[in-house]
């Protein structure tokens, strides 16, 4: 359940929270058949852009002014409540979004089913599931995964002087 | 690649490219461009996000223009293949494409 009922329960929410803000909500076309939702929320100084599909979920941007097309970076939410939380607390401390993802977050991104990235790594889908849940996670299953969804998995430590890509051996975990 | 390399690619390539001649044709050459930047191009760091279908409006009294939203800028195409990609808040122009009839998007 979400869409018309969540970005419009969202948007009176934005304005009875933060009074003075300014929300927009963007309905699908009524030409075409797309679902995707979009609700626009400017308070003070901070913009912050709300979108949604049945397959993403809720993808949150801040975006700045002088972002170049197509590279704002989203974070993604699962549910209208914790969206409206994220959305109230970027709105109000003006900060930018965090784009890292769960592994959940990522496989719905790319639009992969649970079930198809099971058949993909040959394992059972409660497998993919679990994993999915882990607090801490092999580098090989980590490896797969991303492989799995058509990416390729790196490993960087970040210096001040400059990032180290670390050669990692299948049985090494990740801290 | 870093993403504003690879942004600036795409912006040089649909610059250079023919006009389109219609409203779905400039689609295509957005999503062509675009996928053909990413592929060619290794990324340093998150993948770009193109102009969606899924994010589609209307623009009220202008049946001859596509509204396409991104998270801060909007993508807008006209049924003669003009393209403006703009930023939403402040309007800034990063790509204003003539049609195949040499007019662009006029709002």
């Amino acid at each position: 359940m979400t869409n018309t009922k969540d970005m419009q329960w969202m948007a009176a929410q934005l304005r009875e929270r933060l009074p003075g803000v300014v929300v927009e909500v963007l309905k699908p076309s009524a030409r075409s058949k797309t679902e995707g939702w979009t609700l626009d929320a400017n308070y003070q100084d901070s913009y912050v852009v709300v979108q949604w599909t049945r397959s993403t979920g809720f993808g949150i941007s801040a975006p700045r002014d002088t972002d170049l097309p197509f590279t704002e970076d989203v974070e993604y939410h699962e549910g209208a409540d914790a969206t409206l939380r994220r959305v109230v607390h970027l709105l109000v401390t003006g900060e930018g979004v965090s784009p890292s993802v769960t592994l959940q977050e990522l496989r719905k991104r790319r639009s992969v089913s649970q079930e198809e990235l099971a058949k993909v790594l040959r394992v059972s889908q409660a497998s993919v599931s679990q994993t999915e849940q882990r607090d801490d996670i092999l580098v090989s299953t980590l490896r797969a995964v991303i492989g799995a969804l058509g990416g390729r998995l790196v490993v960087k430590a970040l210096f001040d002087d400059g990032d180290v890509e670390i050669k990692v051996d299948n049985k090494e975990h990740v801290a | 690649m870093t993403k504003v390399e690879r942004i600036v690619e795409f912006l040089e390539r649909m610059i250079a490219a023919p006009p389109a001649s219609s409203a779905s044709s400039a689609f295509d050459l957005i999503t062509k461009t675009f996928v053909a930047v990413e592929e060619e191009m290794v990324s340093d760091d998150d993948p770009m996000f193109p102009p969606s279908g899924d994010f589609y409006y209307d623009i009220e009294g202008r049946d001859d223009l596509l509204l396409f939203r991104q998270a801060g800028h909007e993508t807008i195409i006209r049924v003669n293949g003009a393209i403006l990609i703009r930023n939403r808040k402040t309007k800034a122009v990063s790509l204003d494409k003539p049609g195949h009839d040499g007019k662009k998007v006029d709002l």
